[in-house]
C-alpha cells in the first residue's frame, strides 16, 4: 500500500460514521472471532503459568523448601564472625584469615623430588632452606611449615608446579588482640567457630549471623557509630557487639587481682566492677585465667568464670543483706541496742563472734561496724524468717542474676519448708554460714543498696551494632530490694563500717566509701574446720552518689586469713584506680 | 491535549501501571540499602519514572494511526541505531547494548521492540486478508530478521528472544492459520541443532544447561540462581520487611536491583508480597487484553497485542527465572527491575495502549 492511499484509508476510517450498535456487533464478530479464540488461548497458558509460579512459591515460601541455606551460604560465603569491641572503642575479638603452609612429605618423596627444587622452592616462598627440609624429611603426609604466612608467601607456595608436595590454604581464626585481658568475659570459640564460653556463646547467634532472630529484636532506636569506635567499626559482617567493659579498668583490676594473689598465696581470686546504676559490668577478673586464642593450653579449670558460676559461703558481708532488710521491715532502727554475748546457742548449736569477742551492749551500727555474728543473728530472729527469705530473694540470691553470660550458678538457698532447713540455718544465714552465692550476687546486691534500693539486671554487652547503626540495650530493673530510705539508712552504716577500719578514712582518699568485709571460714566435711578462709570486700563510691560498686574475693591466702588485711588494700588500689579512670569526681559529703 | 483529559482515557490501566512503578522505586531503594556508591539510584529511577510518563501522555496524545505512515521508517531508524552501537558501541556487563547519551545510558534494543511492534503491527493489519497465503506469515518473519540478528549480536539473547516472542504473538493473534504454525515450528526445531552448534555463545548454553540441570553448572554461575532461592525461601509468609533481607541487604544477591528484584519482594515481602506483586501484573494485562478487544481496528488490536505480549513475555521469564522455572536470561521484570531504557520502553508501550484506547469504537450513548 502507498502511502497516499493510506492516508485515504485514513481520512475515510477517521470520517466514517459511527456504527449503530446493532452493526458493531456484527463488525465484532466478523473481525474479531479469531481474535477472542486466540486469546482466551493466550490467557489459557498465561494462567497455567500463574499457577505454576503461585505454587513454587508455596513450596518455598510457606513449607519452606527449596534450598538449605546453611549449606548453601557455607559453600559460597565464609561466615566470618562479627567484633567485639569495649565500651571504649579498643578492638578485644575478632576474625582474622591466616595462612598456613604445609608439605606432604610421602608425596615429595614418591615423586623423587630433587634438593634443588627444594632450596628454590624455599627462596620463592621465603623460607628457611632448612626448615623446608627438616619438614619434608618427616612421615607422613602432612607437615606444617608456617601457620603465619603472607598472601605473597601463599601465592608463591601455590604457584609451585607439579608434584603438589607444597600447599597453602587460608584458614579464619578468631582473634584477641589484647591477649588474656577480659578472658572470662571474652570466653573462647571452637574450631568451627561456634562460641562456647562467655559472650562468644551467650550472643553465638548473634556473632555468627546464621540466625536472624535477633534482627527482630533489636532494642530501642538506632544510633550513629560513636567516633570511639569508628577505628574497628563496622565490621564486614555487621553484627559486632560492645561490651560495658572500659579496658583500662579492666586492665587495672587484672593486674590488682594478680598481684595480691601472688602476694597473699591464694588459690584464687575474683574481681568485678559494676555501675550501680544500670548494672554495667565495667571490669570482671578471676584468676587463674587463660589466653583466649590458645585456651586448649589452659586447665579446663580456668576457663570457668569464677565469677557467674562458683558459688561460696559470702561470711560478713551477708550482714548488709540481713540488716538492711531488718531495716526495711522497720524490726530495727541503726540505733537499736543489742545485748552481744558472744554466743548464742540455738538447738543445740552454737554461734559465735569471731576471736571470741563479747561487746556487751551495742548499737545495730556498732554491731555491723564490728561484725558482730551474734547482734545479726538476733536481729535475724528478730525480723522473722518470712522477712529474711524475702529479703533474700528482693536480694536476688538462691536464683540466677539474668547476667548474659553463662552458665550462671544460682546458689544454694536452704528455705523453710526444706527438708534440711532449721532455725539454726537462718541465723546462719544472716552472717553468711550455710547460704552460697556467687560473687555477682554479692556485687549485684550490694549495687541494689547504692542504687537507691532497685535492684538491676547486670549486663555484659552495651550495645548490638548492625550495619554500623548502634542499638543500645536497655537497662533493665529485676525490681526493688529495699526501699529508698532504707538504703541511704543503709548507705551510712556501710559508710561508718568502713571508717571504723583502721585505714578507713584513707582507703580511697578524696572519696567516702560505704563497704563490709567478709572473712569466712570453708565448710568442709566436718564443719569449718579449715584455717583457710574465703576473704572479700564489696564497697561502693562516692557514698553520697554512688557510680561505681567493687567486689574483691581472694579465695584461701596464705598470709593472712582477715579480709581487713587482704581484700581491703586490693579495694584501695582498684578503686583508686577507678576514679582516675573513670574520672569520678572527689566527694567529700556526708551521705 | 484535551483529549488526555476526555472521559475516554483509561485511568484504571495507568493506576496500576503507577501502582508498579512506584513499587518498583521503593524495591529498588530496598535492594539496594546500604549500598553506598549506589545510593542515588532508587531516585534516579523516580526521574527515569518522572520522565516516561511524560513519554506516556505525549504517545497517548499522538493518533495512533497516524503512526502507521512512520512504522517502517522508525523501525528502519532503530535498526542503524543498532548498527551503529555494534560498531562504537560502550562495552557494558559485556554486552554492547548501551549507547552513551550524555550522562545516562541508552539501550536502543528496548526501543527496537516499540517499533518492531509498530511495523509489524500495521504490516499485519494492511494483510489481514491474505493470512491463508504462507507468504503472509514469512514476510512478517522476515521483517523481523533483522532486528532478531542485531539484538542477538549485541549479545542479547533475551531481548532478541522476546522481538521473537512478540511477533509471534501477534501473528497468532492476527490470525496465523495452524498448518503455517506446525510448519514454522518444526522448522524452528530442526534448526535448533545448528543453532545450538555453531550460534549460540557459551555463556548463553551454560545458562540453559544450568536451568536444566543445576548441578553441573559452575559455582560463579549458581550463584545468583541459589541466592534468589534462599532469599525468596525465607521470605515465608509476611517477609522479613521492607529493608530487612538477609541475601539482599547482606549483598550475597548480585543483580538484586534488576534481575533479581522479584527475589527481593518475594524476602522482604514475603508470598502476600509476591503474590501481591503478580496479581496487580494480572490486572494490567487482562486490561490490556480489553482495550485489545475494544480497538477500532486491527492496527490498534495488534499494537495493544505485541504491547500485552512484550510484558507477558518479561514477566514470565524474569519471574520464571528468580524461581527457576526459566534459564537465567537477564531480561529486566517490567516497571519494577532498574533502568530507564527499560522503564521508558514499557510506559511508552502503555501510552500507546492509551492512545488506541482514546480512540476505540464508540459506544452509542457515550456522545
Amino acid at each position: 500500500m502507498s502511502r497516499r492511499d493510506h492516508w485515504a484509508q485514513f481520512a475515510q476510517e477517521t470520517e466514517a460514521v459511527e456504527p449503530t450498535p446493532k452493526e458493531r456487533k456484527r463488525q465484532s464478530q466478523d473481525s474479531q472471532p479469531m481474535y477472542q479464540g486466540r486469546v482466551q488461548l493466550l490467557v489459557f497458558l498465561f494462567g497455567v503459568f500463574l499457577l505454576v509460579v503461585i505454587a513454587r512459591l508455596i513450596l518455598w515460601q510457606v513449607f519452606g523448601l527449596g534450598a538449605r541455606p546453611g549449606q548453601v551460604v557455607a559453600q559460597t560465603v565464609d561466615p566470618a564472625r562479627g567484633r567485639i569491641l569495649s565500651s571504649d572503642g579498643l578492638l578485644l575479638a575478632t576474625d582474622i584469615f591466616q595462612w598456613e603452609i604445609s608439605v606432604d612429605p610421602l608425596n615429595y618423596r614418591e615423586s623423587k623430588g630433587r634438593p634443588e627444587t627444594v632450596t628454590e622452592t624455599a627462596q620463592a616462598i621465603g623460607v628457611p632452606v632448612e626448615t623446608l627440609t627438616a619438614a619434608l624429611a618427616q612421615d607422613g603426609h602432612w607437615a606444617p611449615i608456617t601457620r603465619e604466612a603472607t598472601q605473597a608467601q601463599c601465592d608463591a607456595a601455590n604457584a609451585e608446579e607439579a608434584p603438589f608436595w607444597i600447599t597453602c590454604e587460608s584458614r579464619r581464626e578468631r582473634l584477641h588482640p589484647l591477649g588474656t585481658l577480659g578472658a572470662h568475659i571474652l570466653g573462647f570459640t571452637n574450631m568451627d567457630h561456634e562460641g562456647l564460653a562467655g559472650v562468644e556463646a551467650s550472643y553465638n547467634a548473634w556473632l555468627s549471623q546464621t540466625e536472624a532472630a535477633f534482627t527482630e529484636k533489636l532494642p530501642g532506636q538506632p544510633q550513629s557509630l560513636p567516633t570511639d569506635w569508628e577505628t574497628y567499626l563496622p565490621s564486614p559482617t555487621g553484627r559486632d557487639l560492645v561490651l560495658n567493659m572500659v579496658a583500662p579498668l579492666q586492665y587495672l583490676a587484672e593486674k590488682r587481682l594478680s598481684e595480691a594473689v601472688v602476694k597473699h598465696q591464694a588459690k584464687s581470686g575474683t574481681v568485678i566492677i559494676m555501675d550501680p546504676r544500670t548494672g554495667a559490668v565495667l571490669a570482671l577478673a578471676n584468676l587463674p585465667t587463660f589466653h583466649p586464642d590458645k585456651y586448649s593450653e589452659s586447665a579446663p579449670e580456668a576457663w570457668s568464670n569464677a565469677a557467674v558460676n562458683e558459688a561460696y559461703e559470702p561470711g560478713s558481708v551477708m550482714k548488709i543483706v540481713t540488716i538492711g532488710g531488718a531495716l526495711d521491715a522497720k524490726t530495727i532502727t541503726p540505733d537499736t541496742v543489742f545485748n552481744d554475748t558472744g554466743r548464742l546457742v540455738i538447738n543445740g548449736q552454737a554461734i559465735t563472734n569471731s576471736e571470741g569477742r563479747a561487746l556487751g551492749w551495742v548499737t545495730v551500727r556498732q554491731a555491723l561496724a564490728s561484725s558482730l555474728n551474734v547482734v545479726s543473728a538476733q536481729i535475724c530472729d528478730e525480723m522473722g524468717s518470712d522477712n529474711f527469705y524475702r529479703y533474700l530473694r528482693q536480694f536476688g540470691f538462691g536464683k540466677v542474676t539474668e547476667i548474659d553470660l553463662g552458665p550462671e550458678n544460682p546458689g544454694i538457698v536452704k528455705r523453710p519448708g526444706s527438708l534440711y532447713w532449721s532455725k539454726y540455718d537462718q541465723l546462719a544465714n544472716s552472717f553468711g554460714q550455710g547460704i552460697s552465692v556467687t560473687p555477682l550476687q554479692m556485687i549485684n546486691a550490694t549495687a541494689a543498696i547504692a542504687n537507691g534500693g532497685t535492684l538491676m539486671q547486670p549486663q555484659i554487652v552495651q550495645s548490638l551494632v548492625y550495619n554500623g547503626q548502634v542499638y543500645r540495650v536497655p537497662s533493665r530493673e529485676l525490681g526493688q530490694a529495699i526501699q529508698p530510705e532504707t538504703a541511704r539508712t543503709m548507705t551510712q552504716l556501710m559508710t561508718y563500717t568502713v571508717d571504723n577500719y583502721a585505714s578507713g578514712p584513707n582507703l580511697v582518699p578524696g572519696y567516702r566509701v560505704a563497704g563490709k568485709t567478709g572473712t569466712a571460714e570453708i565448710p568442709g566435711s566436718k564443719g569449718y574446720t579449715s584455717a583457710l578462709t574465703i576473704v572479700s570486700f564489696v564497697g561502693f563510691l562516692p557514698a553520697a552518689d554512688p557510680q561505681i560498686v567493687i567486689l574483691v574475693k581472694l579465695v584461701e591466702p596464705k598470709t593472712s586469713r582477715w579480709a581487713e588485711q587482704v581484700a581491703l588494700p586490693v579495694f584501695s588500689q582498684i578503686a583508686q584506680d577507678a576514679v582516675q579512670t573513670l574520672k569520678i569526681q572527689p566527694d567529700e559529703r556526708t551521705p | 491535549m484535551r483529549l488526555l483529559f476526555s472521559r475516554r482515557f483509561d485511568w484504571y490501566l495507568l493506576t496500576l501501571v503507577l501502582l508498579l512503578s512506584v513499587f518498583g522505586v521503593i524495591m529498588i531503594a530496598s535492594a539496594l540499602s546500604g549500598n553506598e556508591v549506589l545510593a542515588s539510584w532508587p531516585w534516579r529511577q523516580a526521574g527515569f519514572l518522572g520522565l516516561g510518563l511524560v513519554l506516556l501522555f505525549i504517545t497517548a496524545a499522538v493518533d495512533y494511526r497516524l503512526l502507521a505512515t512512520v512504522a517502517y521508517p522508525l523501525y528502519l531508524l532503530l535498526l542503524a541505531f543498532l548498527v551503529v552501537i555494534a560498531v562504537i558501541g560502550t562495552v557494558a556487563g559485556g554486552a554492547q547494548r548501551w549507547l552513551t547519551l550524555g550522562e545516562f545510558l541508552l539501550q536502543p534494543s528496548e526501543l527496537t521492540k516499540i517499533a518492531v511492534i509498530i511495523a509489524l503491527a500495521h504490516y499485519l493489519s494492511t494483510r489481514k486478508e491474505r493470512m491463508e497465503s504462507i507468504l503472509t506469515p514469512i514476510g512478517a518473519l522476515l521483517l523481523l530478521v533483522p532486528a532478531v540478528v542485531l539484538i542477538y549480536l549485541q549479545p542479547s539473547l533475551g531481548t532478541a528472544l522476546s522481538v521473537l516472542v512478540i511477533g509471534s504473538a501477534m501473528l497468532v493473534v492476527s490470525g496465523l492459520r495452524v498448518r503455517h504454525a506446525l510448519l514454522f515450528g518444526g522448522a524452528g526445531l530442526a534448526a535448533a541443532i545448528p543453532a545450538w552448534r555453531f550460534l549460540l555463545e557459551d555463556y548463553m548454553k551454560n545458562r540453559v544447561l544450568m536451568f536444566l540441570n543445576p548441578s553441573q553448572a559452575a559455582a560463579a554461575d549458581r550463584y545468583n540462581v541459589e541466592q534468589a532461592i534462599i532469599g525468596i525461601g525465607s521470605g515465608g509468609w509476611w517477609g522479613r520487611g521492607l529493608f530487612r533481607g538477609s541475601q539482599n541487604q547482606l549483598h550475597f544477591l548480585r543483580v538484586r536491583h534488576t534481575d533479581f528484584i522479584f527475589s527481593v519482594t518475594a524476602e522482604e515481602l514475603g508470598f502476600v508480597g509476591a503474590v501481591l506483586l503478580i496479581a496487580l501484573f494480572a490486572l494490567l494485562l487482562f486490561r490490556l487484553v480489553h482495550i485489545a478487544s475494544v480497538a477500532r481496528d486491527t492496527f490498534g488490536m495488534l499494537i495493544v497485542t505485541g504491547v500485552t505480549a512484550m510484558i507477558l513475555f518479561q514477566l514470565l521469564v524474569n519471574i520464571g527465572m528468580n524461581l527457576s522455572i526459566m534459564p537465567v536470561t537477564g531480561i529486566p521484570l517490567p516497571f519494577i527491575s532498574y533502568g530507564g531504557s527499560a522503564l521508558w520502553t514499557m510506559l511508552i508501550g502503555v501510552g500507546l495502549c492509551e492512545s488506541v484506547m482514546l480512540r476505540h469504537k464508540k459506544i452509542g450513548f457515550d456522545a
